[in-house]
Formats: C-alpha cells, structure tokens, sequence
C-alpha cells in the first residue's frame, strides 16, 4: 500500500503539469514556476519511496519526463540541476544526483554548461565519497559528454558513430578528475578508428587523428592527469594497431615492443575486436594479460611482415591461444 | 531462689531425712521416699541447664528437630517433677518415676501433633526456600543467558555487512559496485575492488534498507553492457556477516 502509494504520487505532479490549465508556453511567468513544482513534487515522492522501488521509481520520472514536449523536457531537467544546487540535505542531494546518473537518455538543460561546470566543481569540492561518486555519475550522463559518447560509439550507423569523438574528448579535456575521464580519453582513439572503418568521408586522415588521441590520451595518462589508468596498456595495443591500417608494420613492432617491455601479465588488456566490425565471428570480449598480448602480436607479425587489418581474423586465432 | 528455699526447708525436716534412711535400708536401689537435699536441687538445676543448653544447642542445629523436640520433653518432664517435688507432691521415688513418665508421655502426647505440624510446616518452608533458592538460580543463570544471547545478537546486527562479488570462476568481479539506502539516501559501498569486496557499515544503513550490485558503468569497457548483473549463485556467513555473490552477465565469463 506505502509503495503504491507514493509511486502513483509520482505520477501526480506528471499530470498536473500535462493536464493542468498552466501548461502554458515556456516564456510565460507561470509555466516556469510548473516544472519547479513538478520536480519539487517529484523528488519529495521519490524520496519518500521505499529502498526496494526506489529504482523503479527514478525510471518512472523519466518516462514522465520522456512524454513532454522538448522545451518542457529540458525545463524539468532544468529545474532537477536548480534543485540540486539549492539543495541543504545531503540525501536530497543524492537523490537528484542519482536520479540524473539514471536518466535513460542524456540529459540537457537550458544552461547544461554551466550545469556540468556547476557539478563537476561540486564533485571537486566534496569530500564525501558517495557524494562524490553520485555527482559524477549525474556529470557522465550529461548531454554530449560520456555516456552520450559511449551510446555513439556503440551504434552501428555512421551519423552517430562520427559524433562520439568529441563528446568523449570533451569529457576527457573539461572534467580530467572525473572518474569516466580516463575511459572517455581512451575511447577517443578507437572511437576516431570506428568512424574510419564505417567509411566516414575524412577518410585516412582520421587514423591520423586516432593516433593523436591514442599517443594524447597515453601521455595525460603518465602523467597523472587521469584518477586512474585502467586502460593504459590497452592505449599501447591500440595505438599499435593502427599501424596495421595505414600499413606501417614497422610502427606496430614499434608500439608493440614498447608495451611489451612496459607491461606484466598482472596488466590487463580488454579487447572486444581487434578492429571495429560487425562479424560477430571476430568478437573476442575477455581481458588478456598485457605482456602475453605484446609478445603474440609480435610474433604474429614477424611471421607475417605484410599484415594488415585485413588478417585480423588470423591475428585474433593467434590472440584467442592466450586464454 | 523459691524452689531454693522450699528446698532449704525439706533438707531441714528430720522426719524426711530419717524417713528417707528407712527406704534406702529397705530397698538400695530405689528409695521409698526422696528428700529434696541442696545437692539434688543443684543437680536438678545443672540438668535443667544442661538441657536448656541442649535444647539451644539443638535449635540452633535446623536439621535436629526430633532430638530439640526430645530435650523440650524431658526438660518439661524435669521441671514439672521439680515443681512437683518441690511442692511435695513427690514422696516416694516410685511416684515420682511413675509420675515423670506420666508427665513425660502426657508431654509427648499434648504437644505431638503441633511438633508434627510444626515439622511438617518446617519441611515445607524448608522445600519453599529451597525452590526459591533454585529458582533464583535458575533466574540468574536465565538473566545472563539472556543477556549473553542479547549481546550476540547485538554483535550480529551491528557487524558491518561485507559482501563479495566474484565471477562464477570466482575471480574478483571488479566492474562491480554494491549500493545501499542509508540514512543519507542512495551510497556506494566502500570497496576494493582488485580483492572484490565490499563493506557496508552497519551505522549507515536505514531500516528499511536495500541493497544492491550493480556494475560500476566507469569501470566497465564501453562495449560491454553496463545493465543489471545476474547471481549465478551465493554464500550468506552470519560470523563474520558475509554475503559472497557470483555474478554473471551476458558476455561476462
């Protein structure tokens, strides 16, 4: 009864903003007052939802908010950041983080730069580690950052593919300290790679670009500049292969010694292709041990000096003998 | 100092003392009459004594009452000859032994059922102390039983809960990461996520708390699905409060 209760209180400020006789235009003084109400409504049901529908809950705001108009859409979204901000209780404050991170879709606001300014200053500030990890999360779900770039990414149509780069460097470069920074600035390179094989017009040049991302994304990560660096070794394999598309076997062997004689097996490379594709026959999916992944290229490549992408399915055989 | 006197005046009767001379010619063992000599009154005073010494002795001993009973007896049989003596009711040695028997039997007899009933009220008080004595025992052994029992169950409800995610192959699941609703809303377990654990301090829970695996989407390849996990199986531990969770996803070995 106490779960139903407060779901379906969910719904209230939904149908009142649709329904209601204020659902005016956005200029207007009174429809600006309705998504405050609507959200302020809104998170008091969300917070007031037991633990086990809390979930379920925050998905049901943004169907809610999925239904509206655009404008009214990025208004609540809107509301939800002004919310935020003023918020004094650390649990409210969570919540509309959460609740953000769990947005189905990015999302956006009138002022979504200042918006992402404003949190990622606040995630810099803070102390609190849940606090922290849940403003990040509500960052990395922002319009035309992480999330937003990793869905591109994952597409297999080339309008969204060629979009991900920046998102993902915009993440990379703005909010370094964020946790999502380093995956964000590792996936520019094979992100730049993807947008190549699907054919994009700018052709090889875009290879040139990956590897600037690859050889960026490597230096900022020796240097710190990253919290973490899970994806390092991976950079050197990746960076290296990019050699085999432009046929500069020499470079591969280059990149490939270098992370050999960087990485142990206690390093971890994951690889889900070698090279973009859509063959399910060449997905590999598995973290390999570094310095194993190194050494089996190297010697893949000496026994075969002229290979390209073209061999990755011998490649990924010779790969595939390291489980 | 009465009976001292009365006794005073049969020692000075010559007829009692040459009377009693004639008894003692005829019979040596028992005389006819009995003479009330200063010597007998000290003796019969020493007895009573002896006995009031004993009946004290004896009360103060719970567990004597049949011989305290006795010693009252006898010590009444002693006083109520000594009266009689002394009031010469007493003039041969064979009245005054039949008379103390009597009066012995009669004692007996009059105050049989109150010792009995005193007895038996004692037994019970004594069975009654006993029992209370045992409950009380038994009380204090279920008190710290209890107590011992509250402060386990204390320890248990207030041990921070660690919970293990691991691959069904029982390798550390790094990308995952344990939620919970506390006090202060929606938080992140402390973790380790190279060992694959996770802690959830008892402090921070609410009380109707839930708690939940997810995969950390920061930790995850942008290739993988970042969705729900599944639990291919689990081992709950009450001491220490552990919860290891296999967890499996689609792709994930």
């Amino acid at each position: 009864m106490r779960k139903a209760g407060w779901i379906s209180l969910l719904a209230l400020p939904f149908f009142s903003l649709i329904a209601g006789p204020d659902i005016a235009p956005a200029q207007s003084g009174s429809a600006i007052a309705l998504p405050d109400g609507f959200t302020n409504l809104s998170v008091t049901a969300l917070l007031a939802t037991g633990p086990d529908d809390r979930r379920g809950a925050r998905a049901m705001f943004w169907e809610q908010v999925a239904l509206l108009p655009p404008n009214a859409r990025m208004r609540v979204t809107g509301s939800l950041v002004k919310m935020l901000k003023a918020a004094s209780e650390q649990r409210q404050k969570i919540e509309i983080a959460a609740t953000l991170g769990s947005a189905g879709a990015p999302w956006t606001t009138p002022t979504l730069n200042a918006d992402v300014t404003w949190i990622y200053s606040a995630y810099r500030q803070t102390n609190n580690e849940n606090m922290k990890a849940m403003l990040d999360y509500a960052l990395q779900n922002a319009a035309g950052l992480y999330r937003d770039g990793i869905h591109d990414y994952n597409t297999d149509k080339l309008a969204r593919v060629a979009q991900a780069p920046a998102k993902l460097a915009a993440m990379a470069d703005k909010f370094p300290k964020s946790r999502y920074a380093e995956n964000a600035g590792f996936y520019v390179g094979p992100a730049l790679v993807k947008t190549y094989l699907f054919k994009d017009s700018r052709g090889i040049a875009l290879i040139n670009d990956a590897n600037a991302a690859f050889e960026r994304y490597i230096k900022r990560t020796e240097n710190d500049e990253f919290t973490k660096r899970e994806y390092l070794a991976a950079g050197y394999f990746f960076r290296a292969l990019d050699g085999l598309i432009t046929g500069n076997v020499a470079e591969t062997k280059d990149w490939l010694n270098r992370g050999l004689s960087k990485f142990t097996d206690d390093d971890k490379i994951y690889i889900y292709q070698l090279f973009p594709s859509p063959d399910p026959a060449l997905v590999l999916d598995d973290f390999l041990p570094a310095h194993k992944v190194f050494a089996t290229t190297l010697r893949f490549l000496n026994a075969h000096p002229n290979a390209s992408d073209k061999d990755q399915t011998q490649l990924l055989a010779a790969i595939r003998t390291i489980r | 100092m009465k009976a001292g006197k009365l006794s005073n005046k049969h020692t000075k009767a010559p007829t009692h003392s040459s009377a009693g001379k004639k008894i003692a010619e005829r019979s040596p063992l028992i005389p006819k009459t009995l003479s009330y000599t200063q010597l007998e009154f000290i003796a019969i005073l020493a007895l009573i004594g002896i006995f009031i010494l004993l009946f004290v002795w004896f009360t103060l001993q719970n567990d004597q009452r049949i011989f305290q009973y006795y010693i009252f007896a006898v010590m009444t049989t002693l006083v109520f000859s000594g009266v009689l003596k002394a009031v010469g009711a007493y003039r041969r040695a064979g009245i005054a032994l039949g008379g103390s028997i009597v009066i012995f039997a009669a004692v007996l007899y009059i105050t049989k059922d109150t010792f009995e009933k005193d007895a038996a009220r004692q037994d019970t008080i004594a069975k009654l102390q006993s029992t209370i004595a045992r409950q009380k025992t038994d009380n204090k052994e279920l008190t710290d039983d209890l107590a011992s029992a509250n402060r386990k169950v204390a320890n248990l409800l207030n041990q921070n809960i660690k919970i293990f995610t691991y691959r069904p192959n029982g390798k550390p699941m790094q990308e995952a990461q344990v939620k919970y609703l506390g006090e202060h809303g929606e938080l992140i377990a402390h973790s380790e996520s190279n060992a694959g654990w996770h802690i959830i301090p008892y402090k921070d829970l609410a009380d109707d708390t839930a708690i939940w695996v997810t995969v950390d989407p920061a930790s995850v390849p942008a290739e993988r699905r970042t969705g729900d996990i599944g639990i291919d199986r689990f081992i709950y531990k009450i001491k220490p409060l552990e919860l290891k969770l296999y967890l499996r996803d689609k792709g994930w070995r």
